[in-house]
């Protein structure tokens, strides 16, 4: 009885984990998720995940309240979003390079300006960050019930799922966005407009992978820390492309890269004999291995990457 | 439209380098020559990582205040830029040039023949040439051996962990020697060694804490510079308790959680070294430092654990049984 009771709880607190490491990319996949499907690709979804971090603890900070935090970040991702989106859709620069360029600015500029408003030893008792929410009832459920208690914001993440889901394929508006993705010329013969479409789903996609940096620096840990994202950004953008630009497919594939990594975090820290090199690979190799398995060909919009050039 | 693009890419070009100076934090590239000592030092991370790099950046600023010299330092050097960055400032005319860790080794030697007059100095490592290259290495072993112990007398479970950045040398002696004091103090102690791959990742550093906590880890040792951060924060949130390895006091910012840290004090053996180059009594060759020299030693007690004094006399006995040789930990290590 006791040892069952020892693997259900291991079970349960694995479950919690995955959605714990899974949920900062999540937010940001369903960022990007809403300007790939308008054609742009966004490399800069770690620079910007790394500004929102640093305006979320500044904000935090400032204003001493972790909501407050999020919403510093998301204004700061959007002002990176107008930027990339002058860079990429008003004087069609190249993508690609719009998007690496951000990311070393953020790199760059987050580090000074830490440094400037947080000094050399930053510690993390003046920002208060987010804490547990455990929703009534559901959170009793044995094992499972570990999902329903989890930080506010992952909450946030996982209802945006089918409301994304809904917005892409159900409105208007879901439909324009699609369009000027897939071909912006005859989207623009029907009068949408192309250029207000790809500003609008970059800034608001930007503003939630701000929130989706907010996640790190006011959630899951309470400081800011030089390049904290570490990569997060980029496991997104492939988190897009695996899941094959559908909101139920971005959650799957952010749930698999967690589902990973909680796995090989539990298989070290229980002193499995297989060499730690190996389970650090095994997040990505689970993915490798679902994408070679069951996903299939993913189609990409198809004007993805194409600045739209106005007849 | 062609002008516009040539403009725009201009302008992120500008960018992009303005960043990168910025990113280079300390270098400076204009240095009078005055006839002031100057020293400088490549640094694979950043100064505020409360770790590894955090040591040298104070250690270089003991430097500054007790021999008096003119410091410049480079933060997240790219192994590709290794050789170049020596070379620059030995042409910028520094007198001494640091590599902080075994990796800048290679290219220490490399650029070392170059400029017979400089001196070249790596941490970390047992490397050294003829007539202006030396090194040198904190007993990790010796560290880890200490927390390891220390470790395993404060456990309630009977199950430790120590969490390090990367297999690299100074991290997996560190944990060899964590495993063979925790086996010292009780054979029948479990101890779990990690890594989690990252010096960077604070979110990984809590995870994998979480995780050890959850199989019953009471004490936990991480050595992941900033990732480390992450392990405090886990164990605050459960109430468990630090035993802080990697060399920086981690307790300073932390208190309320870590017990001790074993620290190294590499501002002593920066100066020490440097003032070697200045008396002419620099010898090229590696050395070995620990508690003997004073380089290694324990900082205060604090955290959310009372030690009896039984316990503390035991720490300081194993302390002086190490620094007199009556206790190896070779012979505790498999």
């Amino acid at each position: 009885m006791e040892v069952s009771n020892t693997i259900l709880q291991i079970i349960s607190s694995f479950i919690e984990a995955d959605l714990r490491v899974a949920a900062p990319i999540l937010i940001a996949a369903i960022g990007l998720l809403y300007m790939e499907k308008a054609g742009v690709v966004n490399i800069g979804a770690e620079g910007t995940m790394l500004i929102g971090a640093l305006a979320g603890s500044i904000g935090a900070y400032l204003f001493q309240n972790p909501w407050m935090g999020a919403l510093v970040a998301a204004l700061a991702g959007g002002l990176v979003g107008v930027m990339f989106a002058y860079l990429v859709v008003t004087v069609k620069a190249n993508q690609i390079v719009a998007g690496i360029a951000i990311n070393i600015l953020a790199l760059g500029g987050t580090t000074t300006v830490n440094r400037i408003f947080f000094g050399l030893n930053a510690s993390s008792s003046d920002i208060p960050s987010f804490t547990k929410v455990a929703i009534p009832l559901l959170s009793e459920i044995p094992v499972i019930g570990s999902l329903f208690n989890q930080l506010g914001l992952a909450y946030l993440a996982i209802l945006m799922v089918p409301f994304t889901y809904y917005l892409m394929k159900k409105t208007t508006i879901g439909l324009s966005i699609r369009s000027v993705g897939e071909h912006p010329e005859s989207a623009d013969t029907a009068g949408i407009n192309v250029f207000r479409i790809r500003y609008g789903t970059i800034i608001i996609g930007s503003m939630i992978i701000g929130v989706a940096g907010a996640y790190l620096s006011v959630g899951l840990l309470s400081f800011f820390s030089e390049n904290m994202v570490s990569g997060r950004g980029y496991i997104a953008l492939a988190s897009v492309i695996f899941g094959k630009w559908n909101a139920f497919g971005v959650l799957g594939a952010t749930l698999l890269f967690g589902f990973g990594d909680a796995l090989q975090i539990r298989m070290q820290a229980i002193g499995s004999a297989i060499p730690y090199q190996f389970l650090l690979m095994l997040p990505y190799l689970l993915t490798v291995a679902a994408w070679s398995g069951f996903v299939g060909k993913a189609v990409a919009p198809k004007a993805s990457g194409k600045p739209y050039f106005k007849g | 439209m062609k002008g516009k693009i040539r403009i725009i890419l201009t302008v992120l070009i500008i960018m992009c380098i303005s960043a990168g100076t910025l990113f280079a934090g300390g270098q400076k590239d204009e240095i009078a020559d005055d006839g002031k000592l100057k020293v400088a030092i490549l640094l694979p991370g950043v100064i505020t990582d409360q770790g590894w790099n955090t040591l040298a950046y104070n250690a270089l600023k003991a430097m500054e205040k007790n021999l008096d010299a003119e410091i410049a330092y480079t933060e997240n050097t790219p192994a590709s830029d290794y050789e170049e960055l020596f070379r620059g400032y030995a042409n910028a005319g520094f007198d001494v040039i640091m590599g902080h860790g075994f990796e800048f080794g290679d290219a220490a030697k490399l650029v070392a023949k170059e400029f017979q007059d400089k001196y070249f100095i790596v941490t970390s490592t047992m490397i050294s040439q003829e007539p202006n290259l030396a090194s040198f290495v904190i007993n990790d072993i010796e560290a880890g051996f200490v927390e390891g112990y220390i470790a395993a007398m404060l456990t309630k479970t009977g199950k430790i962990g120590t969490i390090g950045g990367m297999e690299i040398p100074p991290i997996a002696n560190q944990q060899k020697g964590f495993l063979a004091g925790a086996k010292y103090y009780n054979p029948d102690v479990e101890v779990n060694a990690v890594y989690t791959g990252s010096f960077h990742d604070i979110a990984k550093g809590k995870n994998m804490a979480k995780a050890m906590i959850e199989t019953g880890v009471d004490i936990l040792t991480p050595n992941a510079d900033e990732t480390s951060l992450g392990v405090v924060e886990a164990a605050r949130e459960v109430g468990v308790t630090i035993v802080a390895g990697g060399g920086s006091d981690l307790g300073e910012k932390n208190g309320d959680i870590v017990l001790l840290s074993l620290m190294q004090d590499y501002g002593r053996v920066f100066t020490l070294l440097v003032q070697s180059t200045l008396d002419g009594s620099f010898k090229a060759e590696p050395l070995v430092m620990g508690l003997a020299e004073g380089v290694t030693s324990l900082s205060s007690y604090r955290g959310n654990i009372t030690l009896t004094t039984d316990q503390k006399v035991k720490i300081d006995t194993l302390v002086a049984d190490l620094i007199s040789g009556k206790v190896d930990p070779m012979d505790y290590t498999d």
